[in-house]
């Protein structure tokens, strides 16, 4: 037990980079996908991460003249928008992958046998969403004193709830989601949105509802057509981002151009990154989703659960997200508490959001730009709020040695989990 | 005339679930012999991207006219009927080819 704990270990202490190939070989091997091809899955996870590391450090790098003139004048942007990509890769190489993962399946599959739930979460990239709670909790029983195994019994314990909740919750949602984007036999789980998103939605178009005039405002997607969508290109943005923060910062022009190009590159790498990521991951999610539904029989009577990437074809919800960019930008300057200067949030966050807020808001746009508006609010706090937890988290996977002082923040951060599990650690 | 068929397939991100569906239509296309060039982008660069694709394929209903054919390839990430949706992808892809090779 001894000697095994030490390799355990020493693997552990090599990081990431050696833990992510071996953990998703892992989960592959035990939903019986071929070795060879398992192995195959679980370096192209690997590579993605280190091509992610290398287009973090080298945003970090980008955005340094950036850091730095905040950090002189002790106000402002000092916060780094990292991208959910980066997130998910340190989530993903979290030491809880290879435990929460196969047993969150397990009990999902267990639960739909005995008839209690009907939600199959097949969506297992998004398992980062459970990961990252159950590290941030991690981090927060640390401070508290406990560690070792305690730490780890409740972290993962944790995890494998929230994959329970998360099953429980996709039951729910499923006859809205199933009447609104027309995908039948599906419901969503993705954890960010529906247990986030969706209720600051419900709750602020009920608000609506009540309010005279106001509710009486429709504008649809017919109305305004398709015109804005396009405007609102990631690499566009990170190039005029870049720029604007630049010349607000008062740097020198050659300066202002590297970032400008610099932020550019960086948001359209991240996802090529995360697309190799993916790859690997594909085979493994393809080989777990098959082999449950097989035990479970094609025709059982379940919903199964997918990534809120589904109902992202909506137009509306694209066209939305690009009116909420100024809006965005907008909010990060006028709230005085704010640190957080969106940039990489604009990539694809902002879109999945507001595919949430479409399907509540039924297509209304004015409905949905407000609904928008509390949602950035609460999203510019959380990422203020759970900063420092995120950067260690950050940290701690070996994503990206960010320079002492530098914190970042990224969307994932922004959902009411992790901001209730960041206020109970300020407790103590 | 190239028998290289250039398919585009999209999701929200363009990363996790159309990269998912892709391996899918990759399969589909060894299957029956096509020689494919498969590539991903989100819903946003969908349009731009449709220019130089023969085919788009969705992960989600797409509720906006294209110049091109396009096909939901939902059950590819649902894992609900991907039987007869690899069915409809072939057929497609065997009249594209032949629309291809006959100079329309």
């Amino acid at each position: 037990m001894e000697t095994f704990s030490q390799i355990v270990q020493s693997i552990l202490n090599v990081g990431a980079v050696a833990l992510l190939p071996l953990m998703i070989l892992f989960i592959g091997l035990i939903f019986k996908v071929n070795f060879l091809k398992a192995l195959k899955s679980g370096l192209m996870v690997g590579i993605g991460f280190q091509g992610l590391q290398l287009i973090v450090g080298f945003l970090v790098a980008t955005l340094t003249p950036i850091i730095k003139h905040y950090a002189s004048t002790g106000s402002g942007f000092s916060i780094v928008d990292v991208g959910w990509e980066t997130l998910s890769a340190a989530a993903w190489a979290t030491q809880f992958t290879a435990i929460i993962v196969p047993l969150g399946l397990i009990v999902n599959f267990l639960l739909i046998r005995f008839k209690i739930i009907k939600t199959l979460n097949v969506d297992i990239w998004n398992y980062w969403h459970l990961l990252r709670s159950a590290a941030i909790l991690s981090l927060i029983l640390t401070f508290v004193g406990i560690s070792g195994a305690a730490n780890y019994s409740i972290s993962i314990a944790f995890g494998v709830l929230l994959s329970v909740f998360i099953c429980y919750i996709g039951d729910k949602v499923a006859p809205y989601w199933q009447e609104y984007f027309g995908l039948e036999g599906t419901t969503c789980t993705t954890i960010l949105q529906i247990v986030t998103t969706l209720p600051i939605a419900i709750v602020i178009n009920y608000v609506i509802d009540k309010i005279p005039v106001i509710k009486k405002i429709n504008i649809s997607f017919e109305t305004i057509g398709d015109k804005f969508g396009s405007l609102a290109d990631p690499t566009i943005i990170g190039a005029i981002l870049g720029a604007f923060l630049g010349i607000l910062t008062g740097q020198p022009l050659p300066v202002i151009i590297k970032i400008s190009v610099g932020l550019a590159a960086a948001i359209t790498l991240t996802p090529r990154m995360v697309r190799l990521f993916m790859e690997g991951m594909s085979p493994i999610s393809r080989a777990a989703r098959d082999y449950m539904i097989k035990k479970l029989g094609e025709d059982a009577d379940i919903n199964i659960g997918v990534d809120i990437a589904l109902g992202v074809g909506n137009q509306t919800a694209i066209t939305v997200g690009a009116f909420m960019i100024p809006i965005c930008i907008s909010l990060a300057f006028i709230l005085p508490w704010n640190k957080f200067f969106p940039a990489a949030f604009f990539g694809s966050s902002l879109t999945y959001a507001m595919a949430t807020i479409t399907m509540v808001s039924k297509g209304n746009m004015f409905r949905s730009i407000l609904i928008g508006c509390v949602y950035m609010v609460f999203t510019l706090f959380a990422f203020n709020f759970t900063a420092s937890l995120c950067t260690q988290f950050v940290s701690n996977s070996g994503v990206v040695s960010l320079p002492a002082g530098v914190l970042v923040a990224a969307g994932g951060m922004n959902n009411f989990i992790d901001v209730i599990l960041a206020a109970i650690g300020k407790l103590f | 005339m190239s028998r290289e068929l250039k398919i585009v397939v999209a999701c929200g991100s363009g990363v996790a679930t159309s990269t998912l569906a892709a391996r899918t239509v990759e399969e589909v296309c060894e299957a029956i012999d096509i020689t494919a060039r498969v590539s991903t982008c989100s819903m946003r660069e969908l349009v731009s991207y449709s220019e130089n694709a023969d085919l788009i394929l969705t992960t989600n209903k797409y509720d906006k006219p294209l110049s091109k054919p396009v096909l939901s390839v939902t059950s590819f990430i649902t894992g609900i009927g991907v039987e007869k949706t690899k069915k409809a992808l072939g057929e497609l892809l065997q009249k594209i080819l032949s629309e291809k090779s006959t100079g329309k």
